[in-house]
């Protein structure tokens, strides 16, 4: 079995995950995505970085840290008929708030009221429709960046007239939601396939909860209810190795906020009692050989 | 600095030359067993360098090329695994093994993450 982990460089997941591997007597080739070079009509027979031509690897398995250059490999990829994951669709729905949001609505999975406008002055507007405190995001990044809290409209416009004036065209695309007032965490779930393998809740005493900004992780027990939901939002994005991020709101209802193709799990096998990286490797392991 | 290609090149010259053995397999290995006292987070690093300066390799000790510290390499580091700098907490990333070579990680950029 020849697979290929795509990476931007090695990080703690990565290598859980080729612990994983070596646990089934598998050892991918470490493909670097700064190492590529493709000929788009070539297809697969040219020679991957690895030196093995791209057709003989049964899997590729995309794990960049860049978002951009893991997409645009799988589209790729997946356009020469190479079997990857995460697939280009999901990826490429994941790696844009706004599509992620339509994917949403077309299968009626809860979601924060989100509004979206392309000027300063339309996307004051949808602020204060959805009313204060609002929330802005670019429609990408990752890692809680440039998100903002908004409480009145002095910092509306002063944030508005930021992004217009420093953001390039990508800040120029407005996607605000309403706050949600959650109780001081949120609920990241690891889907793998159709199921919910664990799922944490990530508390801090800021609103954004993320670990990587110091949130704190905690085991949320993976009950029907939120199996069913989080199952639901995979699906709706194309489904793979997901982390759905929820919220719950007032009334203690979930509503799912985003959801990463790239999913990072170092801080979550612990609390949770789950090793994510075998979960995730046996499942690919697993697709292998099964008819796309 | 060396072109890519170089590197390459000497990567592999180091990692099959056979009286050229890698540090991590060496000596530097032991001094594992004996940072017991070590914070957790530090534990599985070798500590390579101390200020007791006992390190079995001074010539290849990894020194980071903003502070000029040593920085910790794990036991089990891979090439293009990031680490960082204790002393400045400069991201770098190993770029060879044998010898350890360090650069500065690249910059996060804004499509990065999840
Ligand atoms: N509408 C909202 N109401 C309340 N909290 C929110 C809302 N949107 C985001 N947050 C909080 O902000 C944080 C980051 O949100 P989000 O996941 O949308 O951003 P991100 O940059 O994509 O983060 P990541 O990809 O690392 O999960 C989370 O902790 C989330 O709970
Ligand atoms: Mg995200
Ligand atoms: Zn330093």
């Amino acid at each position: 079995m020849r697979i290929a982990l795509l990476v931007t460089h090695i990080r703690a997941e990565e290598k859980l995950i080729l612990a994983a591997f070596n646990k089934r007597d598998i050892s991918p080739d470490i493909i670097l995505d700064r190492e590529l070079n493709f000929d788009i009509t070539c297809g697969a027979q040219q020679l991957a970085p690895s030196g093995i031509a791209w057709r003989e690897y049964d899997l590729v398995f995309e794990r960049c840290v860049s978002t951009s250059r893991g997409m645009y490999a799988l589209a790729i990829l997946n356009s020469w008929g190479l079997r990857a994951f995460n697939t280009y669709e999901t990826a490429a729905t994941c790696s844009d708030k706004l599509r992620t949001s339509i994917a949403f609505m077309k299968r009626g999975i809860p979601q924060p009221h989100t509004r979206v406008a392309f000027t300063p002055e339309s996307a004051m507007q949808a602020i204060e429709d959805v009313k204060y405190p609002a929330v802005l995001k670019p429609v990408t990044g990752s890692w809680g960046r440039l998100l903002a809290r908004v409480h009145n409209r002095d910092s509306a416009e002063a944030i508005l007239e930021h992004r217009q004036t420093l953001g390039d065209y990508n800040h120029h695309t407005y996607y605000v939601q309403e706050y949600v007032d959650k109780p001081g965490r949120d609920i990241r779930a690891f889907v793998v396939g159709n199921r919910t393998i664990a799922a944490i809740y990530r508390e801090s005493n800021h609103w954004i909860t993320n670990t990587a900004r110091g949130g704190l992780a905690t085991n949320c027990p993976v009950t029907d209810e939120l199996d069913d939901i989080c199952a639901r939002a995979a699906d709706a994005v194309g489904g793979g190795i997901l982390a759905v991020d929820l919220l719950e709101d007032a009334r203690g209802n979930f509503v799912v906020n985003e959801i990463n193709h790239t999913m990072e799990f170092r801080n979550s096998s612990q609390p949770t009692g789950v090793d994510i990286a075998q979960e995730v490797i046996d499942f690919v392991i697993g697709q292998i050989g099964v008819v796309a | 600095m060396a072109s890519k290609d170089e590197r390459d090149q000497q990567c592999k010259r180091q990692q099959e030359g056979e009286e050229d053995p890698h540090p991590l397999s060496m000596g530097l290995i032991a001094l594992d067993e004996e940072i017991e006292h070590a914070p957790a987070h530090t534990a599985g690093f070798l500590l390579c360098g101390s200020a007791s300066g006992e390190c079995a390799m001074t010539n290849q000790m990894p020194i980071c090329p903003v502070c000029d510290g040593v920085v910790y390499i794990p036991s089990d580091a891979m090439e293009n695994e990031l680490v960082s700098c204790a002393e400045c907490g400069t991201e770098l990333e190993i770029m060879c093994l044998a010898p350890i070579e360090l650069e500065l990680a690249p910059e996060v950029e804004e499509d990065w993450g999840e």
